[in-house]
């Protein structure tokens, strides 16, 4: 028997087992290289950048392949999201929906699909598909399922709506009072979405209670406010709270209608301090309260010649200065002036009951022997107060007179200033008369520390009883001068003089008066007394 | 019985398998192989880019150290190729190539002076004394132009002048003052200039033939030119300076001459930055025209798109042919609109490479740049008022990627909200930016322009 040598050798089975190989590798060729081109489908070898600022939001493409025009930028505007396809078609429907300048790939640069150096205008100056005013928050540029470009955040999906957010823009007057009208005037914004399609309306609410419904001017754009003023409501002293509410009835679909309404507490004082006009202080507070004072008008006061009769009279700063030929105000109360006050050509009087109360301001009398009279029940408050007198000038006051701080000046020759009342406040202010200065404490004491005092003739500082005074660093010019102190025991009568300047020239002189043993004592606080004394020939009597 | 397999052959059936085979991966290959070689060649042309990049970026970091470097970049010429499937690989060069010219133009508009970008609102307060509050002086005075313009001299009594005073800094401190008067002398002339320094009174301009004009029309005087001795003067100075021009007039008979002075001064601050403010830019202009090359590096791409990248005058620019081009990497370029006071503001650095050297081919290139000079000049163009100066200055690039530049400009004035106060312009070998004040878009009165120049020598090998 004889054996062929390829006994072992079957030609099908070779075949089976290339025929294998083959598939192998052409199916493990094949799925690598389909899998590979199937992805490599949509990749984009494109240098494409977004340039963005306050002014402009820019697609460039600067580098690598160029892309066929075509794909889709969707913007977001007002925080909602818009397609524009980039074809003329699409960017022509885009405009028109939206009331835009037309534009076309040609005026985009892309005629001739993106390449190296175009530029996609979204929002600029310029040839862009959006003005720079526009809020446009965010853009993408997808092509293809791609997305290829990507700033700022997607906006919402849908139908824009607007949102109307409320806010109290002013109220009138700011600071209310009981009695008052007030007047609320809401401002209403619509932050998103599209303009409102009807003109928005506000409910005002105080305390639960509906003043009103009022609509707005027109509907509202986006990012546009109409401001909405409410009905008036008389005020009434204590905490409140104001409700506003826009589009109560939800006339307008909104994107939030849970940002439509407000509370705002506030307070309402019981008395105005400074209301338009001057009044009779019933109640005496000094605060004008509707219902309780009487409110008069200004003109009564502005001629000049006022009596409240028992009452108290106030004239508030809103009054303004007041010029007049002859001042006299009357009241059986406290006088309160918070105005300028000129007399022309006659006194300028003040007699009060009560106190005299002076904000600080100016009191004038002009024209030669033209005097003014502040008399006072009570007290007269006059920190700060400046009086300019061509004739006599006499205060009078039951209480405590304090004009500290205050510059008082008579100014006519021949003429006198004297101020009277139960303790004197002199502290920093000046005085200057032409002939003489009185000032008296009938029943305290006399401080006038810092006080410049100058007359040419004798200036008298007189304490009655029960305190002493107190003229330290004072600068004190007068051809007399005399301190005259009660005659009592108790170091309190004393006169202080420490760091004071007391004779301003060789001739003058000064004449302490000392009834009792007070002034004596107290070491330490002649010492200038002492300076001045050997310096201008001062003497003391006592 | 067996089977016939007489008509079987599985030498047939090999071939046929692999001829399928053969079929399937050449067509593979064709559809395939480009990608590959494409993803290779987009990434070796954004490794050239990166390298450039960084050389541009170190290049500034070096000029702002003052130290000459050099610093380099070394550029891969061949791309790698797809194992197996690519015989050929993708090569390019790099080289010098090209020139790059930058040149600067300025208003002729009447002027107002500026200390540190603030307008002074009155010309006789130009200039003096300069010490702002951030502290920076005038250090040294390089030159200092005054112009007149005057009507109505025609008396010996009549005459129009400037008068300079400068203060320097010295212990007791000294005091120079100079007159520039233009008046009347009968001597044939309709005018004579006359500067005075002290007691010494010169003739600026010789009497017959005088270029500075007749009453009634302009000249410039450059007080520091060596022709006066002043300029010696100055320079014994000890700085800060405090520099004060006035503009007089006194005439006679028959009618009191006008005049209206106009001044323009390039100096040094106390951080060596040099100023210039006036009406044009004095002459000799303190910023010349800046003259460089290029470095060019070439692909030569089988499958990405083959675009050079220009390295030039600060920037690396994209060029794919034709207008086709873009910036890739940005100079340092800000452009600016100040809404307060109205004025634009633009910085720039702009780099000026001299050098040689080609390289192509497989091997790596290596270029290596040195830091040779800077110079920062800041050029503030009148305040106009009337909002009516265009251009108020331009800036003129000419380049064979005027394009890419072109693209940039329009980019950074959109970004900055110039509107018609920046336009960009091309012609044929050239982009052009220029400065205007007034038109659409914002309220622009002028513009103020701080160039930083780098200087730099590059070898390619």
């Amino acid at each position: 028997m004889s054996h062929s040598h390829d006994d072992g050798v079957s030609s099908v089975v070779g075949t089976i087992l290339m025929l294998a190989i083959t598939v192998s590798v052409f199916g493990g060729f094949a799925v690598f290289a389909l899998g590979y081109v199937s992805e490599k489908d949509d990749k984009v070898r494109s240098d494409l950048t977004v340039v963005s600022s306050t002014n402009s939001l820019l697609f460039a493409h600067k580098g690598g392949e160029s892309l066929s025009a075509g794909g889709t930028i969707y913007v977001n505007v007002a925080g909602y999201e818009r397609a524009i396809p980039l074809t003329d078609a699409g960017l022509a429907a885009h405009a028109s929906q939206y009331g835009l300048t037309p534009r076309t790939l040609a005026s985009l640069g892309l005629d001739n699909g993106w390449t190296v150096g175009d530029v996609v205008c979204i929002r600029g100056n310029g040839a862009c598909i959006y003005p720079a005013t526009e809020d446009v928050r965010g853009a993408f540029y997808v092509t293809a399922n791609t997305l290829l470009l990507q700033q700022g955040d997607r906006g919402l999906q849908g139908i824009p709506r607007p949102d109307l957010v409320v806010t109290l823009q002013a109220q009138a007057p700011p600071t209310a009072y009981a009695g008052n009208s007030v007047v609320f005037t809401a401002r209403v914004s619509n932050t998103a979405g599209i303009a409102t399609s009807l003109a928005p309306s506000v409910r005002f609410q105080v305390d639960g209670t509906t003043l009103g419904t009022v609509a707005a001017a027109g509907t509202i754009a986006v990012g546009a406010h109409r401001d909405v003023t409410g009905p008036a409501w008389t005020a009434t002293a204590g905490t409140h709270t104001l409700v506003l509410a826009v589009d109560p009835g939800n006339a307008i679909a909104e994107g939030d209608e849970g940002n439509n309404q407000i509370s705002i507490p506030f307070n309402v004082g019981t008395g105005n301090p400074n209301p338009p006009h001057p009044f009779v202080d019933t109640n005496g507070d000094g605060l004008f309260t509707p219902g309780t004072d009487t409110a008069i008008p200004a003109a009564d006061v502005t001629d000049g010649v006022y009596n409240a009769g028992g009452q108290g009279l106030v004239i508030p700063a809103s009054v303004g200065p007041i010029t007049a030929s002859t001042i006299t105000y009357t009241a059986g109360g406290d006088i309160t002036v918070a105005v300028d006050l000129t007399a022309t050509t006659n006194p300028l009087t003040l007699n009060a009951g009560g106190d005299i109360i002076l904000d600080a301001n100016t009191l004038s009398a002009l024209n030669n022997n033209n005097d003014m009279n502040l008399n006072a029940g009570g007290s007269i408050q006059g920190a700060g107060v400046s009086m300019s007198v061509d004739g006599h000038l006499t205060v009078t006051a039951n209480g405590p007179v304090d004009f500290s701080g205050g510059n008082i000046a008579v100014t006519f020759a021949n003429r006198d200033l004297a101020i009277t009342g139960a303790s004197v406040d002199l502290d920093g202010a000046t005085l200057a008369s032409a002939r003489d200065i009185t000032v008296t404490a009938s029943n305290g004491a006399l401080s006038a520390v810092g006080l410049v005092l100058d007359a040419p003739g004798t200036a008298r500082l007189r304490v009655a009883n029960g305190g002493g005074i107190d003229v330290s660093g004072a600068d004190l010019a007068a051809g007399t001068l005399q301190a005259c102190l009660p005659t009592a025991t108790t170091p309190t009568h004393k006169l202080t003089l420490s760091a004071a300047t007391l004779l301003d020239d060789a001739n003058d002189r000064i004449a302490v008066r000392i009834a009792g043993t007070a002034c004596t004592q107290s070491a330490g606080t002649y010492t200038n007394y002492v300076d001045a004394y050997a310096t201008h020939a001062a003497r003391v009597e006592s | 019985m067996r089977p016939d397999e007489s008509g079987v052959s599985a030498v047939v059936g090999a071939v046929l398998l692999l001829a399928l085979f053969a079929s399937a991966t050449t067509i593979y290959t064709v559809t395939t192989l480009p990608e590959w070689k494409a993803d290779k060649e987009q990434v070796h042309q954004a490794q050239v880019r990166a390298e450039l990049g960084s050389l541009k970026s170190d290049l500034e970091a070096l000029a702002a150290r003052r130290e000459a470097g050099p610093v380099s970049a070394t550029i891969p010429l061949e791309v790698p190729t797809v194992p197996l499937l690519q015989s050929t690989p993708a090569q390019g060069s790099l080289g010098i190539s090209g020139s790059f010219l930058a040149g600067f133009s300025f208003t002729s508009n009447p002027f107002l002076f500026f200390q540190d970008d603030v307008a002074i609102a009155n010309p006789d307060e130009a200039l003096g004394p300069l010490c702002a509050a951030n502290g920076k002086c005038v250090q040294a005075l390089r030159s200092l132009e005054v112009g007149l313009v005057t009507t109505g001299i025609d008396a010996a009594a009549d005459e129009a002048r400037i008068t300079l005073t400068i203060v320097d800094s010295a212990p007791t401190p000294n005091t120079v003052t100079a007159t520039l008067a233009h008046r009347y002398v009968n001597t044939g002339c309709a005018a004579d200039v006359r500067l005075a320094v002290g007691t010494v009174t010169r003739h600026v301009a010789p009497c017959a033939g005088s270029a500075l004009g007749a009453s009634g029309t302009p000249f410039r005087v450059n007080l520091l030119d060596d022709d006066y001795p002043l300029a010696s003067t100055v320079a014994r100075l000890a700085p800060p300076l405090s520099i004060q021009l006035a503009s007089s007039a006194t005439g006679g008979n028959p009618t009191v001459p006008t005049v209206a002075g106009t001044y323009a001064a390039a100096f040094s601050d106390s951080s060596g930055i040099l100023r210039v403010v006036g009406q044009g830019v004095p002459t000799p202009s303190p910023l010349q025209p800046v003259a460089g090359q290029r470095i060019v590096y070439s692909p030569r791409y089988q499958a990405y798109p083959s675009q050079d990248l220009v390295l030039e005058g600060g920037a690396l620019l994209v060029d794919a042919g034709g207008a086709a081009q873009a910036m890739a990497v940005d100079p340092s370029l800000r452009i600016a609109i100040d809404s307060a006071s109205g004025r634009g503001s633009i910085s720039w650095t702009l780099v000026q490479f001299t050098g040689d050297g080609t390289v192509s081919g497989s091997r790596d290139a290596k270029v290596e740049v040195r830091f040779l000079g800077m110079q920062d000049v800041v050029l503030s163009t009148s305040d106009d008022a009337t909002q009516n100066c265009s251009p108020c200055a331009g800036i003129r690039l000419t380049t064979g990627t005027k394009g890419g530049w072109a693209n940039h400009l329009n980019l950074a004035t959109l970004a900055a909200g110039t509107g018609a106060s920046a336009t960009i312009a091309q012609d044929g070998t050239s982009t052009t930016l220029q400065l205007n004040s007034g038109g659409a878009g914002p309220v622009t009165r002028g513009w103020t322009l701080h160039i930083r120049l780098i200087q730099a020598a590059v070898e390619v090998r």
